[in-house]
C-alpha cells in the first residue's frame, strides 16, 4: 500500500534467499519490511520485495548495508549470480575446510567461502546473530598456517537440514590479520594461477617456457604418485610405541572388529579432529609431495605421506612414516 | 593370509597393472574383492598401498610363480566366482574385473562359463 512512496535502496548481492541492500533509511533488526529496488539489476525495473532485516552495519561512505532475508518466493529467478564487488569487502573463494569452535552447535562447523573479512559456514545447527565465535581452522597444506581467530555472527539462516551463517572476523591484532591475509593470498592466486604456475608453486615440476615445452605427442606420461584407498572405519585412536618408533593407529572396521595399522618410524602426525570420532572414508597415500619433501630434507629416507579423510575429503589425519604395515 | 588369498592378491594387481595404469574405479573394486577374499582392513590397506606404490611387484610374471599350472588358476578363479556371487551382489564394474582377471590367467571365455557354473551349483 503506497509502496512507491518507499525510497529505492541499492541492490548489492543476492543469492540463496539473502539480500544485501544500502540505504540512508533506518530499519529495525528483525522486522519485516517492504523495499523498492532495480530488479534485475540494470534493467531500470522497479520491484518491490519483502524482507526480513537480520543485520546491518554502517558503511564508511555514509549510509548502512543490510543483510536481510528474503520472504517473497517468486523472486527467487532472480537470485543469480549479481554481486557489487565495490560494496563487498573483498572477494570470496570456495572453501570446504573444518573449523573447530566451542561456540558453534557440535562444536564444528564447514566453511562454504573465505575472504579476508569473514566466510560462511555450514552449521549443524543455528546461530545467534551477534555471537562472538573463538574459531579455529587447520588447513590440509603445511605450508598454510593454522589460524585462530574471533568473529561476529552477522546472519544465520536455515539452509534444508542444515544451517548457513555468516561471520565477520575481528581483525584488531595485526598478527591474525597479517595470517588471514596470508590465507587469502593462498586461494586468491590459486583461483588466477594456470596448472604450470600451480605446480611450479608446490615444487612439484620445473617451469617450463612456451618454447622448450615438447610437443604433446613427445610428453612422457608422468607416473602417478598418489592413490586413494578406501577405508570405511573409525578411527578409534593412536598411540606411539617409543621403543621402536611405531605409531599405531587403531581402527573399527565396519562389523566393529578393532584392527591396528602399524606406521613405522613416524616423522610426522598432525591430527585434525580424531577426538570426535570421524569416520575415515579413505586413505589417501602419497610418495611425492611438498610435505614429504619437507621431510627428508631434514631426514632422508623412503617416507610416504598418509592422509586419512573423511566423507567430505577433508584431512582427519596426517602422517609421514616408513609405509604402513598391518599392525 | 594363506597361499590362496596371497595367490588371489597378487593376480589382482598384477591384472590391475596390466595396462600401466591404476584407476580409481579399479582401486575401488579391488578394494572390495580382497574384503571378499577375506582379508582384515589392516592388511587391506598395507597391501593396496604396498602394490600401488610399486607396480613392479605385481608384474605379470608373478601370476606365473604364485599360479604355475592351469589348474591352480582355474581353482583361483573358481574361488573368486564363489565369493563374489555368494551375497548375490555383484556390481557390473566387479564382473568387468573378474573378466579381465580371466583374460590375464589366460583362461578363456568359455572356461569362464563352466567356472561360473561350477560355482554357481556350488552355491546352491
Amino acid at each position: 500500500m503506497l509502496s512507491f512512496l518507499n525510497a529505492i535502496v541499492e541492490l548489492v548481492d543476492m543469492r540463496d534467499g539473502q539480500v544485501l541492500f544500502r540505504s540512508n533509511k533506518a530499519y529495525e533488526i528483525g522486522k519485516k519490511v517492504s523495499v523498492r529496488m532495480v530488479l534485475p539489476p540494470g534493467s531500470g525495473k522497479i520491484a518491490n520485495i519483502s524482507v526480513v532485516i537480520v543485520s546491518s552495519r554502517e558503511l564508511e561512505n555514509g549510509g548502512t548495508l543490510y543483510v536481510s532475508q528474503l520472504t517473497d518466493e517468486v523472486l527467487a529467478e532472480f537470485s543469480s549470480d549479481f554481486s557489487d564487488k565495490a560494496l563487498r569487502r573483498a572477494s570470496r573463494h570456495h572453501l570446504g575446510i573444518r573449523v573447530m569452535c566451542k561456540q558453534l552447535p557440535g562444536f564444528w562447523g564447514m566453511t562454504v567461502d573465505l575472504s579476508r573479512t569473514g566466510l560462511q559456514l555450514e552449521l549443524d545447527g543455528p546461530v545467534a546473530v551477534g555471537q562472538l565465535l573463538e574459531m579455529r581452522m587447520e588447513f590440509d597444506r603445511f605450508d598454510l598456517p593454522t589460524v585462530n581467530v574471533e568473529a561476529d555472527v552477522r546472519w544465520c539462516r536455515a539452509n534444508g537440514d542444515k544451517y548457513r551463517a555468516g561471520v565477520q572476523f575481528r581483525l584488531q591484532d595485526p598478527k591474525t590479520k597479517a595470517v588471514i591475509d596470508q590465507v587469502a593470498d593462498f586461494f586468491e592466486h590459486r583461483s588466477q594461477a594456470d596448472l604450470e604456475t600451480l605446480l611450479h608453486q608446490a615444487k612439484l615440476t620445473e617451469k617450463t617456457s612456451e618454447q622448450s615445452k615438447p610437443a604433446p605427442t613427445e610428453r612422457r606420461k608422468a607416473r602417478r604418485t598418489t592413490f586413494v584407498i578406501p577405508v570405511d572405519a573409525t578411527i578409534l585412536g593412536h598411540r606411539w610405541e617409543l621403543r621402536d618408533k611405531r605409531l599405531v593407529i587403531s581402527l573399527r572396521d565396519k562389523s566393529g572388529e578393532e584392527r591396528r595399522l602399524d606406521f613405522p618410524d613416524c616423522q610426522t602426525l598432525r591430527d585434525y579432529g580424531c577426538a570426535y570420532g570421524i569416520t575415515a572414508k579413505s586413505m589417501r597415500t602419497c610418495s611425492d609431495s611438498p610435505l614429504l619433501d619437507w621431510v627428508a630434507a631434514r631426514n632422508p629416507g623412503s617416507w610416504k605421506h598418509y592422509e586419512f579423510l573423511d566423507i567430505s575429503q577433508q584431512v582427519i589425519l596426517e602422517i609421514v612414516s616408513a609405509p604402513c604395515r598391518p599392525g | 593370509m594363506d597361499r590362496r588369498q596371497a595367490q588371489l592378491v597378487k593376480s589382482l594387481f598384477a591384472m590391475l597393472w596390466a595396462d600401466g595404469e591404476a584407476e580409481d574405479r579399479e582401486i575401488d573394486v579391488i578394494s572390495r574383492l580382497m574384503e571378499r577374499v577375506g582379508l582384515p582392513l589392516e592388511e587391506r590397506l598395507a597391501l593396496m598401498d604396498a602394490f600401488l606404490s610399486d607396480p613392479d611387484l605385481a608384474r605379470i610374471e608373478s601370476i606365473e610363480s604364485v599360479l604355475p599350472d592351469m589348474q591352480s588358476r582355474h581353482e583361483a578363479m573358481e574361488l573368486m566366482i564363489t565369493l563374489c556371487f555368494c551375497d548375490q551382489q555383484l556390481a557390473p564394474e566387479e564382473m568387468e574385473i573378474l573378466h579381465q582377471l580371466a583374460v590375464s590367467l589366460g583362461i578363456t571365455s568359455q572356461q569362464l562359463e563352466e567356472i561360473r557354473h561350477r560355482a554357481q551349483r556350488a552355491l546352491s
